[in-house]
């Protein structure tokens, strides 16, 4: 129990990402399927920001100090950078994604009356 | 100030958003479903909050919790199903199970490698963003660390993330647009057209909508314009001055706002960020940098070099801005509308 | 302006999808021609850098955008591209196919997507934008965010096919976006252990400290399967048949020989360069694994080739037998496997951009690629159906075509590393696509009288357009070509991008 409390937050994040991906898999309906992956992307930029975070840190904007210069900043009270910039890039290709898979699935619900997978196939082989 | 307190209230929010996630997936009513994944977002948004992520987490409100969330409205608003599976597909969802078990599984495996924690010592945390942190204010006079690694140090990154917006833009346009008088293609038309607009429906809507989207812009372009300063920059503001036009066009009717504006101006707009991004790199070739070298635009900017590279990252976050806002606004038009550019939601 | 050289690969035709995208509000006519010259730079560009990395002692060519290079004790601080032996060539050969592609489609664009191709064209350059993105890029990020423009494009531009390209583009999103996620997470477990990003200073770092990390080796297998789903491998191939089928001619002719095998490389470059060959010979349950799912993969693509009539879906089963063929050669880990791997990429793109080249042309004049309505085909249209005989012997690998180089080096790594069952699966691929080349002969030549003799009815000589048929010639006679330049393009580069491998 000791070593897990710790790394809750792994497990958390790992059972959320893989509920994503299981949805996007499983299930029939196309617009859970477009839900399930943008849970599986939060996921993923959930992890990421996780290992950017540093105990007692402050955010990574610099604040002036006495004669309106910056200071030198204490490296281990500013939290990570690098980690927030590549999930910045990650929410904006991930919510571009989310848009081509529901314009997609529009389409499809224009020819076919349903957004169940199932019902799609039947009526395409018809 | 303050120090963050990061377990507290860690767990709470993790748990909480966990539930949420499973709840959007779980539901019937796709519509319900759409509505707690806006929830969801917002969870995630409060979470990153706590982890110090200020930027991140204002991008995934808005566009996370806001626009995703309009997004997946438009496209089930006309459609009025419910997620009923005509068959359970037992076997599917045991096979599936078993795949994401198993890769969940291989996942944590790895748990035990991982360093502690919050620990500033880790690889992550000492090998390159110490020099971002260091070197930020003599490098390029911007505070905000990240706008600093998002336009400048990585700024390559950015302007082909740019391009990924502006190519959702015309691939959602290219997928749905039909122009009834001039294609030679018959789709069939099976939605239920949205019922006529009636000007004495919600009336307070419409006017708490026209005091607010001034003072909505007016935010956004603060927020492009002081990226440098405090958490912002081009992509929320961009974001938020396109949900401002959304909002219009969800209060009056779309076919007000494409009066105003209009397809091609849109589409072209939408192109001339991406444009503006990639021509400010080509400047820096012709003075003698490289791609994307700020430092070789002082000659041309005012200031020094660090002051060069300032001035040349506002200049690609506008380029940054005016392509999400009417990407944004162009996605939307064309998801509500399916296409046809007359009525929406 | 020589040292801008790398960067003009990747800018040329972004800026070219930028320009088309908004010409085609004024003068749509104009966008084909500015996507042109867009790929046209990008091809020039490629082209010098090859004499470039001949002339150069190091044999790798860096660009650091912003300027922001190695800072000491840091690493190297900004995104890097790299232009070594082992990209060069796959540049060179993605502009030229992508060029030659955009001439062919010309014509059928204006057939097939009248009225409606305000951004084809942008979208076609944004697409090998992205291509030639993941090829050139130095930074495992980077690659991630170039890997979805390219998807992106893709997914729009198999949706112009109308009818069942909808659902077909569909399947590919959500298979295609559980691929990049995977890779993205991967990217985030190596990045835990090294924290930097940079494919050159992670070759550094991981094959010296970091070779029992678990974080490490569950990212690794993380970004392999991520590729794998990216490109067709069994059992992610699902998407692909359906996608590229209902797709229009000219988005499949481009996506066909260049999708796929784009991330082939990637693959390839993170297994040599990010991690090393003794890396991936220190995991053997992997490496049998992989041989095995490439033995089923060429299995599954030949025989399902076998039980279609349509030649598009027999096109597109082939493709999914040589991913087969390069996955293994690759997992191989030894010299020849390697060698025969890189080779057959750029091999294989030729050949499957002919066989899409000559499916278009054929569909551009018959209007429907059903096997068995293709009678008198020889007699119809006499240089497309020579045209796609020798693509075919290519693909079955009769020498001197360059399959036959290919098939000679993945056999001969097979056989030294001892994979038996890698061996059986090629030869029996090669046999189903004899058969399959039996039958096209049949149809298009024996089934009907020959109109030169006396008293048998004359067939119309109809053949595709000269803008149709000239880049299809050009990419068939290059399949000879490429056969007997084999001996110079082995020494001279893909020797030289491959790193020491340690002797069995």
């Amino acid at each position: 129990m000791e070593d897990i409390i710790p790394k809750f937050n792994y497990i958390v994040v790992v059972v959320l990402m893989m509920t994503g991906l299981w949805s996007m898999l499983a299930q029939g309906n196309l617009i859970k399927k477009c839900i399930g992956m943008a849970i599986f992307q939060t996921g993923i930029i959930l992890f990421f920001i996780s290992i950017g975070a540093k105990n007692d840190a402050l955010i990574p904007i610099l604040t002036e100090g006495a004669n309106h210069t910056f200071d030198n900043p204490n490296i281990d009270k500013v939290t990570n950078p690098l980690t927030q910039i590549l999930m910045l890039t990650a929410i904006v290709v991930g919510v571009a994604t989310l848009g081509v898979g529901l314009a997609l699935a529009q389409k499809v619900y224009q020819q076919h009356d349903s957004f169940d997978e199932d019902e799609i196939l039947n009526n395409q082989t018809k | 100030m303050a120090d963050l307190p990061i377990w507290h209230y860690d767990t709470l929010f993790l748990t909480l958003a966990l539930l949420f996630g499973i709840t959007a997936l779980a539901m019937q009513n796709l519509m319900g479903a759409a509505i707690v994944f806006g929830a969801y977002s917002f969870l995630m948004c409060l979470i990153w909050t706590t982890m110090g992520a200020v930027d991140v987490a204002f991008t995934e409100a808005a566009v996370g919790a806001g626009v995703s969330t309009v997004f997946i409205f438009a496209t089930i608003y006309n459609t009025g199903v419910s997620a009923t599976p005509n068959s359970p597909r037992i076997a599917f969802k045991i096979f599936a199970g078993l795949i994401a078990f198993g890769t969940g599984a291989f996942l944590l495996s790895a748990l035990p490698d991982f360093p502690d924690w919050g620990d500033p010592k880790s690889p992550v945390n000492s090998t390159i963003a110490p020099y971002y942190i260091a070197n930020s204010i003599t490098d390029a006079h911007v505070p905000n660390i990240v706008t600093t690694v998002l336009a400048d140090y990585r700024g390559f990154d950015t302007l082909l993330e740019t391009t990924v917006v502006f190519i959702a833009c015309i691939a959602i346009y290219s997928i749905l647009r039909i122009d009834n008088a001039k294609s030679k293609v018959t789709e069939p038309d099976i939605i239920t057209s949205p019922p006529a607009y009636d000007p004495t429906d919600s009336l307070i809507i419409r006017q708490a909508s026209r005091i607010m989207v001034p003072f909505m812009q007016l935010f956004a372009l603060y927020v492009i314009a002081h990226g440098h300063y405090s958490p912002g920059g081009g992509f929320q503001g961009g974001v938020i001055l396109g949900a401002s036009i959304i909002l219009l066009s969800i209060s009056f009717d779309l076919k007000h706002v494409l009066q105003q504006w209009t397809e091609k101006k849109i589409m072209i707009l939408t192109a001339l960020g991406v444009l503006i991004y990639a021509m400010v790199g080509l400047a820096c070739i012709l003075m003698d940098g490289v791609y994307l070298d700020y430092a070789a635009l002082d000659s041309v900017l005012p200031g020094d070099e660090a002051y060069a590279r300032s001035h040349g990252i506002l200049l690609v976050e506008i380029g940054v801005g005016i392509t999400v806002m009417f990407s944004m606004i162009g996605i939307y038009i064309n998801l509500a509308s399916n296409g046809r550019f007359d009525r929406g939601l | 302006m020589i040292k801008h050289l790398p960067i003009f690969i990747v800018l040329a035709p972004l800026l070219g999808a930028v320009f088309a995208a908004l010409t085609s509000w004024y003068r749509p006519k104009l966008s084909f021609p500015v996507v042109l010259s867009g790929l046209f730079i990008s091809f020039l560009s490629s082209f010098c850098l090859i004499f470039k990395l001949l002339n150069s002692e190091s044999g790798i060519i860096h660009y650091q955008l912003g300027g922001w290079g190695d800072k000491g004790e840091y690493g190297i601080v900004g995104i890097q591209i790299t232009v070594d032996y082992l990209n060069s060539l796959i540049l060179t050969a993605v502009t030229i196919i992508s060029l030659l592609t955009a001439i062919f489609s010309s014509q059928s664009v204006n057939r097939e997507l009248a009225g409606q191709q305000r951004y084809f064209f942008a979208l076609f350059s944004l697409l090998v934008t992205g291509l030639l993105g993941i090829t050139i890029t130095g930074d495992i990020f980077n690659l991630y965010v170039f890997m979805e423009i390219a998807a992106l494009s893709s997914y729009a531009l198999i949706a112009y096919g109308k009818g069942r390209s909808y659902m077909a583009s569909f399947n590919y999103l959500i298979m295609g976006t559980m691929g990049a996620c995977l890779y993205l997470l991967g990217v985030g477990f190596v990045f835990v252990k090294t924290g930097t990003l940079n494919i050159e200073n992670l070759s550094l770092l991981i094959p010296q400290t970091l070779q029992a990390s678990q974080a490490v080796f569950v990212g690794f297998v993380l970004i392999i399967v991520g590729a794998w789903a990216k490109m067709a491998f069994f059992p992610m191939h699902g998407w692909l048949p359906n996608a590229y089928t209902y797709a229009p001619t000219a988005s499949g002719a481009l996506l066909a020989p260049l999708a796929t095998k784009v991330s082939v490389y990637a693959m390839i470059r993170i297994m040599i360069t990010v991690y090393s060959i003794d890396y991936v010979l220190k995991s053997p349950n992997i490496q049998t694994a992989a041989l095995l799912l490439s033995s089923i993969s060429i299995l599954v693509g030949s025989f399902f080739s076998l039980t279609q009539t349509n030649l598009r879906k027999i096109a597109c089963y082939f493709i999914v037998s040589e991913i087969g063929y390069m996955v293994g050669g690759a997992w191989l880990a030894n010299d020849p496997g390697l060698k025969g791997a890189v080779y057959h990429i750029i091999a294989d793109a030729a050949m499957t951009s002919a066989l899409f080249m000559v499916i278009g042309c054929i569909l551009f004049r018959t209007g429907q690629v059903e096997l068995k309505k293709l009678d008198g085909l020889f007699y119809k249209m006499p240089i497309t159906f020579i045209a796609l005989v020798i693509t075919m012997a290519a693909l079955i690998g009769v020498p001197p075509t360059c399959g036959f180089f290919s098939k000679f080096y993945l056999i001969q790594g097979a056989a030294q590393a001892g994979t038996w069952h890698f061996v059986g699966a090629l030869l029996i691929s090669s046999l189903i696509k004899a058969v399959i080349l039996f039958r096209i002969i049949e149809i298009g030549y024996n089934k009907v009288p020959n109109p030169a003799k006396e008293g048998n009815k004359t067939i119309p000589r109809d053949e595709a357009p000269l803008s149709m048929l000239i880049p299809t010639l050009i990419v068939t006679l290059s399949l000879i070509a490429l056969g007997i330049f084999t001996d110079t393009l082995i020494t001279d580069f893909i020797a030289k991008a491959l790193p020491e491998i340690p002797a069995p």
